[in-house]
Formats: C-alpha cells, structure tokens, sequence
C-alpha cells in the first residue's frame, strides 16, 4: 500500500515537474524573441536529417531480419506437397516485386522528405498535376498486378483442383474442443455416415452403424428415466431445474432423430463406416498419393493448418469442407534434409476456438506406401471394435463401459 | 443549381443562427449545454477526441498485457496481478482472459478509437469549418450521435468486469464459439454486452454519418463546388458514405447473433454437440455470419483508413508548402477503393470452405485496390519533390502515414492471393499487414490531424519537442512491433495463441517475441507523452495564432476563440481551390480560399 502510494506520488510529481519546466522553455524562448512553437531552420534541418537517417533504419533493419530469419533455419521448409511446390514459387514472386516496390517507394519518401527540407531561400514548385505521370504510375501497377492476379489464380486453380485419382487416400479429421480425431475411410474409400446427434462417449465421432444406433437408443433412453427421475425430485434451485427441462427437450428430439437412423439404418451409406479407422494419436500418411481430407467439427469453427504442406482449411460444424494434396517428402527424408532428427510435420488448430486453443495439435507422419499400409493393417476397424465390443456388452453394464473409456473426456460431462 | 441551392441553404442557416443568437442573447450557456449535451459540432469533436483517446489507452493497456504474456511465456508479472487481479492470479494471465484481452482490443481500437475517435473528431471539426458552414445539418442528431458513441464505450468498459469476463472470441466473434457460453466463458454475459455496444456504436455511426453527408452535400457556403472541397472533407464524406452502407449489415449479422443467443433460432447454428448435449439448431450457417460480418468488416477497414488519407493529404500539402499532386486522381482514387471495398469481404473467406471459383473473384477484385492505392502513394511522394517541408509534428506524422501505408499496402498483395493466403491466414503475417497499413497508419494519421489542428480544438498550441519525442518513439516501435511479425507468419506462427510453449518448431522465435514485447512496451510509453502534451497545451500551452501554418482552407479564417455559428460575421464565400501554394507569381506562398481569382488566374485556372 504505502509503495502504491509514494509511487503514485512520485508519478504526480514527474508529471508537475515536466510541467514547470515546459513554462520555463517557453518562457526563454519568447525572451529570445521567438514563439515557443516556431520550428527554427536548424531545428528543421535536424528533422530532415532524421528523416534520412530513418531511411537507413528501414533498410538495415529489413535485411537485418531477413538475413536471421528468412532461412529454413526459421521458416517453414520446403514445401512438401505437390500443389505447395507452386505456391511456395508464387510467394518467392510475390515477395521479390513488394520488396522491390517497397525499397523503390521509401527511398523516394524518405529522400524527398530530407532533400527537401525547409530553405528560405527557395519557394517550393507550384506543381499541381501531371497527366503523364499519373497514367505512367497507373498503368505500371496495373501490369505488374496482372502478371501476378493470372499466376495467383493458375496456382489457386491447381491447389483446388478436384482429384480424379481413383488410388487415393481418403481421410476424415473431425475437430472439437480441443482435441482431433483422426478417421481412414478403409478398403471401400468411403468415410461411413456420421451425425451429431450419434454422439457419445464411445463414439465420438457420432457415426452411424445398426449396431451403433441400438447402442445410443439404449443410452439415450436411460438417459432420458434418469433425467425423469431427477425432475420429479424437488429442486429448491430453480436454475437446475430449468437446466434439466433444457436437457430434457435437447434429448428428446435427440431420440426422435436417433430413430429416423434406426428405421434406415439396413441403407447402404449405414454399412459403410465398418472398414473406417479411427484413433487419435498420429496421423500417417503415405508419400506421393493422392489424398483427400475431409473435415468436420463437433462444435465450432476450427481450423485444419498443415503449414508444411501448405494446408489449410476451416472445419466447420453442420459444414462438410476439404482439401486435396499431394505430399511428396517423408518424414525421414525431411528430417535428413534438415539435419534435424526431432523435426516432426505438424497439424494444428489455427481458427480462435476457446481457452486451449493454442495447444491443439497432432504430429503428422509421411511414410512409404509399404509402411503406411502395414500401419494400417495393424489398427482395427470400427467394425472389430464394434464386434469386440459385442462379445462384451452383456457382461459390462454400458455406462460404466462408457465412463471407463472416455477418461479423456470428463470436460464433455456425459451422463450416459 | 447546385449553387444556388447551397446559397439557400445557407442563408436559412445564417438565419437560423440569428435568431438562435437573439433568443439566447441575454444569458449564458449552462455549463450542462456547453461541455454535456453540447450541440456545437467543435465541442462535440473535442468529446469524441477525449473519449477516443481515454478508450485508445485502455485499448493499448490491453495490448501491453498480452505481450507481456507472449514476450515472457509463464513467467510471473507482479504488474499484471496489479490490475488484473482474478485474471492473473501470481502475475500469470489467465488463458482465457489472454482471448479476452486480445478480443477487447481489437474491438475497442477498431470502433471505439480508430472510427469513432478518427471519423467522430475530424468530421465533426472540419466539414462544417472547412465548406464554411455555421453548424452540422442536424445538430441534435450530432449530439445524440456523441452520447450513444458513449453509452456504447461505457457498456463495453463494464463488460470488462463482469464475473464471467468479457468477450472473447477475437474481435470478428465469430459463432458458434460466440453464441454458446458452454464453448468459452466469455460467450456469457460479456458477449451480450459485445453486443449491445456494438448495436449502440452502430446508431451512433450511422447518425453521425447521415449528418456528415448531408452537411457536404446542403451547407456548403457559396463558390464552394465539390471540386473546390478540400481532400479532408472528400474523405470524411466518402468514409460516412462506407459507413452508411455497411454498418447496418452488421447491425443484421448481431441482431441475428441475439436471436440465436437468446431465443434459439438457428442462423448460425447446426449440428452442435458440446458439453454432453446435441443441440437443437440445425440447418444454419456459421458461415453466413462471416458473409456478413465481412461486408462491413472490409469497408470498415477503409472507414478506419479513408479519413487518415484526407487529412495527410492536407497536412502534407500545406507543410510541403505544395497543392497535393494529382487532386483530382486522389479524389477519384479514393473513390475507386470505396467502390471496390464492397466487392472484396470474401478474401477473408478463402478457406472457410467458399467455393473455389468464388475465391478467384474475390483475388481479382482485392488485387485491384493495389491500383488507386499505389496512385495515392505516388501521388503523395510526388507533392513532398520540389517542396518547401516545414516537419512539424502533424507533418512528420503524415510522412509516417505514407510510408506506413506503402509498407502495410504491399504484404496486401499477398494476402489478397487466395493461394498465398492459404498458409498466411490466421498468421502472424496477417496479423503484420492489418496493423501496419490499417492500425498504425490510421493512428499516424489521428496524430497528425491532432498536432495539425489542435489550435482549431483548443486555441492552444501543442509543444513541438514533445511532439518530435513522440514521433519518433513511436515511429521505431511501431516498425519494431510489427516488422518482425512478417517472419513469424512465413514461418507459420498462428496468431491468438496464449503461448507456443508446446511448439518446438517456432522454439527459435522466443527471442523475437521478447524483442516485440520490449518495443511494444516502449511504444506504449511513448503515448504517455502524447497524453501529457495534449493535456498541458490544452490548458497551459501557447495562446495560437489564427493562422499558424499559413493555410489557405475556410477554418482557418475564424477566430480562434470559439463562437457558436463560426463566423462572427458573413460566412466567407470561396473563389478557389484549397491548394494555391507557392503560386510562382506570387509573393506570399499561400493564397486564401476567401480570396477572388484576378483577371489572368481565371484564364489560366485548371480548377
């Protein structure tokens, strides 16, 4: 308290003190005859030399910190993908005319500014305007700006680019707070259907199977006595009470779409998620094939960044997005590149998506066709999973199944 | 016809302004309708500058705050317990106020400071001085555009301590993290009060904007034809017009955040789990919110930057004691960006999943805007060659706009490029560019109106070495913010990140965050210094001239004390353009507005 105090006291002071002493410089300047806001020659000339001087500043601080930085020491390496080849060039393009433009520009400003200064003895030059000169700087740009609009959109025209490539890999990351799953659409290279309102702690993808619709109608329903139950308790809080009529609705018409599943559910695009798999640790990915990403949010907008494969794509919930690319560089070969054996490829989350935003990501992998596919073989299918499960269901009462495998998830209180 | 118009118009004015001055003669102004409920457009300039300033010190608090934290990840600051208290618990800032900080931030110093502290004072102060006009067209509306620009500062200021914090979903606040309180904390109450203030601050505008033009367009006093108009008003009047236009597009995007907020429609919602319930929204788009946040949001942009243009062109002319060059092309450029500013919201979109072939449109259009932007920066540095430039600190501001604006305007070209902005969007590169060329640039260009026609606020004069300390601190922190961050975002770095503690690739970069953080630290200071000048020279400093730069526009020849209605007298009647400098047959190198052509100008007169 007593530091808050004198500190405040030593502010006041300060602020006195530099006060008294701007009177007193105004004060010796009018005594020298002049007004304490007239900016003599040499005061001016002082300016303009700053000015010049600043012009300096500018330049050895852009080479500065390009000669640190703009190096793959800091920067992102070599694009690694087939699309981001072209883009990497494009920027290079880019980068190279806006430095130019940017140094061509400042010297003028700046130059001007100094060579020009304030001279008695010179009156400035009544130049108003000058079509010549005008059309000179606008058709420069112009051109300039069309050259690199067309390679822009030839390079936007080919990252976009829908694959017709039947031998591609087709994979789902599905983002929520704050966390990724990861989803291979299997042998059929169709992702199985999924929808929110098949969500639960097991299935946190919300997909769609006969057997997965039977489970959640079952967790649903008890979910539902529960809540019943704990309504026609008493509840002295009201705000509970309106939190559990809230829940109590949301779930019902949860059910009632849960059912439209189960009437459809023998369609085919219900017998598609059998062959998916699902985990939540690293992606691998295979070298040189074509891949197709597809997106999907459980809750709101996040962002799918790649940065080395020059990826990027928003995931937005009740939105299905994507992006198609090409990786052409594995993880070992980049790493021997680098002659960094911890550099890892990277996903990460790069749309404001609430507190632990800024740690969400997932390593990414490339790795040979072989071994993407050896990988692959070694991880079980939903179907398995759903089969395993099966065997076990009569035994192990389902909530506490569901409790036992969603530790991860204690923020989402599920009561199933 | 348009003359003779503006001559009625006048003249109900005039006498208007009579009669007000006989049925008021015989008392004083109350203190309340003086300084509170003022009508006089300059004292209503004078309340938007204050509270502008007051809201761009909170703003810039902020900033300071969150570098703090990115500058020195995890490490304790005493300071901010200080004045955080819950939300630096043992000097470490809260994750979640850290979104706050960055989302309160963005909003106050685009709308609070940088619209209606930029557009609200200099519009206020120089359209009716500057086309010779007694008063706004509608003083009361510009009076109530003032108290609901207030209500809404006030209403965003107490969202900064309500229990569950203020928004915080970054200055866009995009739903669904911004509509569901169950997603962040500050989706709460803090965000019904984001909204509420932005709702006000949008009556505010368009009031405030409605006025603007109207003024321009009925009060200009006699001789004073759109091309004799000084850029200033051009701008101010090209930037109520963008005003206008957009912000009502936000009032809908909000109104529809309310209903999906409160009353459970679903514009923006579909499909959402989250904490442990499927919701019932279904068949909204979140993307539709950023259609129309954007439609603003871009001109906005413009709004923010179109007035700092206006007044460096003025500024610029007067102390390169020049007419600007090319007055025409920077009349017309300025128009061509406000057109094209409503054509290009989508390049915020290109990865929100906008079809591809939109994205492309949206490239072309954005890529235009490079065009008249590089007319107005050649136009600028060809007005300062064979000048006679007197730097005071307005000039040295506006000098610092354009260099400003040229470094900010070219990573422009890049982000305009949909498959550049792929892996920059979200980046510290974005992050560099918008500060750069909309932020600093806009503020460059509030300093220099404010050094330049501070005389005109307060009759006073502002200290010049103060002013050159501020210029230059400023100046050097403001490159050494916000350079180095192009770096960061070729190297991928995301903005709105708490820390990258968890990121070994951008470990390298700990040094230069350290570094921004020590020059945003010192740019803060600095404006300290501007707080001090201001306030001492608008009590204490030097009695002004009536003419202290030897400008030729109509403000300059009213006096300098104060008086309702401007003019003593008549109001002065034009018979030029507002940029006779250094006339080669002249002894003087300024020629008044106010003064009649002689028999060989009108031969000769381009304009």
């Amino acid at each position: 308290m007593l530091m808050n105090i004198l500190l405040a006291a030593v502010i006041i002071l300060t602020i006195i003190t530099a006060a008294r002493l701007l009177k007193v410089f105004e004060f010796t300047s009018i005594l020298r005859g002049r007004k304490p806001y007239d900016i003599s020659e040499s005061e001016n000339n002082i300016t303009a030399l700053m000015f010049l001087l600043s012009m300096v500043g500018l330049f050895s601080m852009f080479i500065y910190f390009t000669n640190k930085y703009y190096n793959y020491k800091y920067l992102l390496p070599p694009a690694a993908s087939i699309h981001g080849k072209e883009v990497e060039s494009l920027l290079e393009l880019n980068l190279i005319i806006i430095t130019l433009a940017f140094f061509i520009t400042q010297t003028l400003l700046l130059w001007f500014a100094y060579r020009y200064r304030y001279n008695k003895n010179r009156k400035a030059y009544h130049y108003a305007h000058n079509n010549t000169l005008e059309m000179v700087w606008t058709i420069i740009p112009a051109v300039v700006l069309s050259v690199l609009i067309l390679k822009g959109l030839i390079v936007w025209n080919q990252t976009t680019r829908k694959s017709e490539d039947v031998d591609k890999v087709v994979f789902e990351l599905y983002a929520r707070q704050f966390d990724w799953t990861v989803r291979f659409a299997g042998k059929d290279k169709l992702l199985g259907d999924a929808n929110y309102t098949m969500i639960s702690g097991t299935n946190t993808l919300g997909l769609i199977t006969p057997e997965l619709v039977d489970e959640q109608l079952d967790a649903l329903n008890k979910e539902k006595a529960r809540l019943e139950t704990e309504m026609n308790e008493k509840f002295p809080n009201k705000e509970k009470l309106a939190e559990l009529k809230t829940a109590y609705r949301r779930l019902k018409r949860q059910l009632q779409l849960v059912m439209e599943f189960k009437k459809k559910s023998t369609e085919q695009p219900y017998q598609t998620a059998y062959d998916d798999i699902v985990f939540q640790d690293t992606i691998y990915l295979p070298v040189n094939k074509t891949i197709e990403l597809h997106l999907r949010s459980q809750d709101v907008i996040h962002s799918a960044y790649m940065p080395h494969f020059r990826v990027h794509m928003y995931c937005v919930p009740g939105v299905k997005t994507g992006f198609t690319f090409t990786p052409t560089i594995t993880t070992a070969e980049m790493q021997a590149k680098l002659g960094n054996p911890n550099f890892n490829y990277l996903l990460f989350c790069n749309n404001i998506c609430g507190s632990a935003h800024y740690n969400m990501q997932l390593p990414i992998v490339i790795v040979t066709e072989e071994d993407f596919t050896k990988w692959l073989n070694s991880k079980k299918t939903v179907g398995e999973q759903i089969a395993e499960k099966q065997g076990t269901v009569s035994e192990v009462p389902s909530t506490e199944q569901i409790s036992a495998d969603s530790t991860k998830q204690t923020a989402m209180k599920i009561h199933l | 016809m348009s003359e003779i118009h503006s001559t009625h118009a006048e003249a109900q004015v005039a006498a208007h302004a009579h009669a007000h001055h006989d049925a008021h003669g015989h008392h004083k102004e109350s203190f309340i309708s003086k300084y509170i409920f003022s009508m006089d457009h300059k004292m209503i300039a004078k309340q938007f500058l204050i509270t502008g300033i007051f809201m761009g010190l909170v703003g810039m608090s902020l900033s300071l705050f969150f570098r703090l934290q990115l500058g020195w990840p995890n490490q304790p600051m005493p300071i901010l317990e200080t004045f955080l208290g819950k939300w630096a618990k043992g000097g470490i800032l809260d994750p979640n106020f850290y979104l706050a900080a960055v989302t309160i931030h963005g909003t106050i110093l685009v709308f609070m400071v940088l619209t209606a502290g930029l557009s609200g004072t200099f519009s206020n102060l120089l359209i009716p001085l500057q086309i010779g006009a007694r008063d706004m067209a509608s003083p009361f509306l510009n009076m109530l555009s003032y108290w609901f620009f207030f209500l809404s500062s006030l209403i965003m200021m107490i969202s900064l301590f309500v229990e569950t914090g203020p928004a915080a979903s970054g200055w866009v606040v995009y739903p669904p993290l911004s509509a569901l309180p169950q997603a962040s904390q500050g989706s709460g109450l803090g965000m019904t009060l984001w909204l509420l203030s932005i709702a006000l601050f949008i009556v505010s505008v368009l009031m405030g904007g409605l006025n603007y033009i109207t003024t321009v367009v009925n009060l200009r006093t006699k001789g004073m034809s759109m091309t004799r108009l000084p850029l200033t008003v051009w701008a101010f009047l090209i930037t109520a017009i963008l005003g206008l236009l957009s912000f009502p597009v936000l009032l809908a995007a909000a109104l529809l955040l309310i209903f999906d907020r409160s009353f459970g429609t679903s514009f923006y919602l579909s499909d959402i789990f989250i904490g442990g319930q499927a919701l019932e929204q279904t068949g909204g788009s979140p993307i539709l919110y950023q259609h129309l946040f954007w439609f603003l949001g871009h001109p906005e942009v413009y709004i923010i930057l179109v007035p700092s243009l206006g007044i460096t062109s003025e500024v610029i002319a007067v102390n390169a004691r020049k007419p600007i060059f090319g007055y025409r092309a920077m009349i017309a450029s300025m128009l061509a960006i406000a057109f094209l500013s409503f054509i290009v919201w989508g390049h915020h979109m290109y990865i929100t999943g906008m079809n591809p072939f939109l994205g492309s449109v949206f490239t072309f259009t954005t890529l235009l805007i490079a065009i008249p932007s590089a007319i107005k920066a050649f136009n600028y540095i060809t007005t300062l060659w064979k000048g006679n430039i007197r730097f005071t600190p307005g000039m040295m501001f506006a000098i610092g706009v354009v260099s400003l604006f040229i470094t900010g305007g070219l990573t422009g070209i890049i982000l305009a490029d949909s498959a550049l902005d792929v892996n920059l969007h979200n980046t510290y590169f974005v992050v560099a560019h918008f500060h750069i060329v909309m932020g600093v640039a806009s503020m460059f260009g509030t300093f220099a109106g404010v050094y330049h026609w501070f005389p005109k606020l307060f009759g006073r004069m502002m200290n010049n070495k103060l002013g050159y300390a501020h210029f230059w601190l400023t100046l050097i922190s403001a490159y050494g913010v916000f350079f180095p961050m192009h770096y960061l975002g070729l190297a991928g770095v995301p903005r709105r990140y708490y820390n990258y503690t968890a990121f070994e690739i951008f470990n390298g970069f700990a040094d230069l965050n350290t570094l921004i953080s020590i020059f945003a630290i010192i740019g803060g200071l600095a404006q300290f210094i501007f707080v001090f000048n201001f306030i001492y020279s608008a009590i204490k400093g030097p009695k002004a001239p009536q003419n202290p730069w030897n400008s030729t526009t109509l403000e300059w020849t009213t006096p300098v004390e104060h008086i309702h209605g401007n003019w003593p007298g008549a109001i002065p009647e034009v018979h030029r353009w507002p940029y006779d400098y250094s006339l080669p047959d002249r002894e003087e190198d300024f020629v008044p507005q106010t003064e009649p052509l002689k028999e060989e100008e009108k031969v000769h007169a381009h304009h």
